[in-house]
């Protein structure tokens, strides 16, 4: 239950308006265009990042055949034995009250869409106080979420449901259990030593491109059950590759093996990438685990006594599932970026303590999250490390 | 108004999307089954596993569980995904506890507290989803009956 966009990304004719000087180090120094402001209420609807988007909206209508046990070991043998006898409440089977909820909740996000537009300014002068930190600290808290995940998970420290802690090493997640598969040994010393690096930001975007080709080892060892997690390590992997360790590391320190800083264009391509794989998950995570089996969540809800504010299991169910998929789709298309990072901070944590979860399950959703907050829709900026983010 | 959603067409792709699936889910769930990330649902035509479960003593006073199971072979290896096959094991459960699993066909449960216990065999795939059969889980229960003045 079970993520700020690049300035292109919600204004993409600034792809042609910035403009450029070069830096002493060789890489252009991106350097947004004054007009940019103005020259995106021309509101042209195409982008560099359409392509992503029919992709997303391509996905979302294939529903995949079967996702394997996720939660099987939480619910009690009667509330087992009650869910497969359930039926199907009438919200979820009915064409017109779909359709009607499907009308409002797009017209709530419109509706977001468009005070996001008119407080923009404002939104940017709240939080730049934060945002100046957003090159000093962004990285720094994606390093700890991942460290944490992937250094617990290779100890056992994240156990799933009825197991006992520090006995089953896994794979960054509870339910990715490493003796199940070969070459777990080589797995948990690779997760370890990972993770030492991002704690001390130590050959950061090496252990990066680690993390990345670990998540994609995931897919090749578990299936198609590890695409419910691998994007979420992905996403803030690839950011840390482009805008390194930050400057609470030792990599400021010797800076070995950095490498020739990315373009400007590459950032921002990066970026957006980032935020497609991290919303683009939740959209799968609703669609599958959710509005695939809503009656499993219901039994779920029930098991954990979540406060639903009186409304019924199936309402709140729902309303969960719509929340998670436009959540996850604005994140998808770098719109609503702080908000929905400070929503999905608070949904996490909500959840954690009313089923009786650790919140260190999400620890590398927290870390992203948090850097999602203080950055907002734009992306820090490559050559400020320390001062303001922005040019 | 135009310009506004033009402008704000993201906001179109979720509206679409959500469209999209209201008018699929109805179709998706239209056989209703068990939700599949709990349970794994036998294929039509594979015979349904029967099981029946009874207790006895062994000779040091503690309490066995013997599973009779046809139509399902035990096995101790387990799956993160596993087909939905007769091949798994049992979940042992006293109330709404799991006590244990149980990858052979017996089950020692040790010395009991006199008085009433009642358990419950329910069938697992290798992934510890729950076996569905045509008729439902596949399940058996007993109860044991300690009497009062028996050493525990």
């Amino acid at each position: 239950m079970s993520n700020q966009s690049a300035i292109g990304a919600q204004r993409p004719q600034q792809d042609g308006m910035a403009q450029r000087s070069g830096s002493c180090c060789g890489a252009p120094k991106f350097q947004p265009d004054a007009q940019q402001h103005q020259n995106s209420d021309k509101g042209r609807w195409w982008s560099s990042r359409l392509p992503y988007h029919l992709v997303f909206l391509a996905i979302t209508m294939v529903f995949p055949s079967v996702a394997a046990a996720h939660e099987a070991w939480l619910l009690t043998p009667s509330e087992i034995e009650e869910l497969s006898v359930m039926p199907l409440p009438s919200i979820f089977t009915s064409t017109p009250l779909l359709l009607g909820l499907a009308l409002l909740a797009g017209i709530a996000a419109f509706a977001a869409l468009m005070v996001e537009d008119k407080y923009r300014d404002a939104e940017e002068k709240f939080f730049a106080p934060i945002s100046r930190q957003a090159a000093r600290f962004g990285p720094l808290f994606i390093r700890v979420g991942l460290a944490l995940m992937m250094a617990l998970g290779a100890l056992g420290g994240l156990p799933r449901h009825g197991v006992a802690m520090w006995t089953k090493p896994t794979l960054m997640v509870p339910d990715m259990q490493l003796a199940l598969v070969g070459g777990s040994d080589l797995i948990v010393e690779l997760q370890i030593v990972l993770a030492a690096l991002l704690i001390l930001g130590l050959l950061t975007r090496l252990a990066a491109v680690g993390v990345i080709g670990l998540a994609i080892t995931g897919i090749v060892l578990f299936g198609v059950d590890f695409l419910s997690y691998a994007p979420h390590f992905i996403a803030p992997a690839l950011i840390l590759m482009v805008w390194g360790s930050g400057p609470i590391a030792l990599d400021e320190i010797h800076r070995p093996l950095e490498g020739p800083r990315p373009t400007e264009a590459q950032a921002k391509a990066v970026w957006s990438m980032a935020l497609f794989f991290l919303g683009g998950t939740f959209v799968y995570l609703a669609i599958v685990y959710k509005f695939g089996q809503p009656t499993l969540l219901m039994a779920i809800l029930k098991h954990g006594e979540v406060p639903t504010l009186g409304l019924p299991y199936e309402y709140a169910a729902m309303g969960m599932m719509a929340v998670e998929l436009i959540a996850g789709a604005l994140l998808a298309m770098g719109r609503l970026v702080r908000p929905i990072a400070v929503f999905l901070i608070f949904a996490f944590t909500f959840f954690a303590v009313t089923i009786g979860e650790t919140p260190l399950f999400h620890a590398n959703l927290y870390g992203t999250m948090a850097m999602l907050l203080i950055v907002g829709r734009r992306a820090p900026n490559l050559e400020k490390r320390s001062e303001t983010a922005f040019a | 108004m135009i310009r506004h959603i033009i402008r704000n067409w993201q906001g179109l792709m979720v509206l679409v999307t959500l469209v999209s699936l209201g008018i699929a889910l109805p179709h998706v769930h239209a056989e209703e089954k068990p939700p599949h990330q709990i349970f794994a649902q036998l294929a039509a035509g594979t015979p349904d596993p029967v099981i029946s479960v009874e207790a006895r003593q062994n000779d040091r006073g503690g309490w066995v569980l013997d599973i009779a199971a046809s139509n399902f072979n035990f096995t101790e290896i387990c799956k993160t995904v596993a087909d939905a096959r007769p091949v798994g094991h049992a979940h042992v459960s006293t109330g709404d506890v799991k006590i244990a699993s149980a990858f052979q066909p017996w089950f020692v449960l040790g010395k009991l507290e006199p008085g009433k216990h009642t358990f419950r065999i329910v069938l697992r795939a290798q992934d510890h989803r729950v076996l569905v059969g045509q008729k439902g889980m596949i399940a058996a229960e007993v109860t044991i009956d300690v009497p009062a003045g028996e050493e525990v």
